[in-house]
């Protein structure tokens, strides 16, 4: 890991497209400016983290977990039992 | 053009799909080495659909539209989100939220919607901290397969384009 230091209005760059520069310090605080393409996620970290974590559970469902819901989960959003008998 | 990709998920078996239905995302938070997917239906009424990783056979989400089970659902997709994905028109926005299970209890991410361009296929996870909305939203008592029975397509994921920002 690199660590700098750097001044009020001082910046620094990751790659040739981006660069973030520190706009004022106080109490413990830091405000960055981050000049970035678009295309580039820019993300409060236990933002992203949050996130990640509900993808991580979220992707251990199996076909045969969703088959096996409670009753009453699953009428309520899978449609399939007996609901639209046609 | 019409190529048939064979994949064997871990989650929903064995698939095969069109490559033109392959959809490339940003790789989601916590799965930074997957980033080809393909949806697949998941019962033939059932408003949910399974998102397949086609890059890691354990990898696989299922998603529904949000507007099924929350129809006020404002999702908090920014100017940029729309740029990232080199999204021009209103027709061409998909998008799904991700489905949880947890203690016999059902939650969609509504904080965290997965934002699809049609035209290109291009996709991403939109990751906001709009204070509106969770990544665990209980799934409220709702006759989503009555739903399901009176719109006029049964297409295996319903999607609806969300109104770009106002502002």
């Amino acid at each position: 890991m690199l660590v700098l230091t750097r001044r009020h209005g001082e910046s620094v760059r990751i790659g040739p497209d981006v660069r973030v520069t520190v706009v004022a310090s106080t109490g413990g605080q830091v405000r960055i400016a981050i000049d970035a393409p678009e295309e580039v996620g820019i993300f409060r970290e236990e933002i992203f983290e949050r996130v990640a974590s509900a993808n991580v559970e979220a992707a251990s469902m199996s076909k045969a977990m969703l088959d096996e819901l409670p009753s009453g989960g699953a009428s309520r959003i899978t449609g399939w039992e007996g609901a639209n008998d046609e | 053009m019409s190529d048939l990709i064979e994949f064997e998920s871990h989650r929903v078996g064995r698939i095969e799909v069109p490559e033109a239905d392959v959809m490339t995302f940003e790789p989601l938070p916590g799965f930074p080495n997957e980033s080809r997917y393909v949806v697949m239906e998941h019962a033939p009424s059932s408003p949910l659909a399974w998102l397949v990783s086609l890059d890691d056979p354990d990898v696989a989400f299922v998603v529904t539209s949000p507007w099924t089970f929350f129809p006020q659902y404002d999702p908090p997709v920014e100017r940029e989100h729309l740029a990232m994905l080199g999204i021009e028109r209103r027709d061409d926005v998909e998008l799904l939220c991700i489905v949880t299970l947890a203690d016999e209890e059902i939650f969609l991410n509504l904080a965290a919607p997965l934002l699809i361009n049609a035209a290109n296929r291009k996709g991403t996870q939109v990751v906001s901290d709009d204070p509106r909305y969770t990544t665990r939203a209980p799934l409220p008592e709702l006759r989503a397969a009555d739903e399901g029975a009176d719109s006029e397509s049964s297409e295996a994921v319903a999607t609806r384009p969300a109104a770009p920002p106002a502002r």
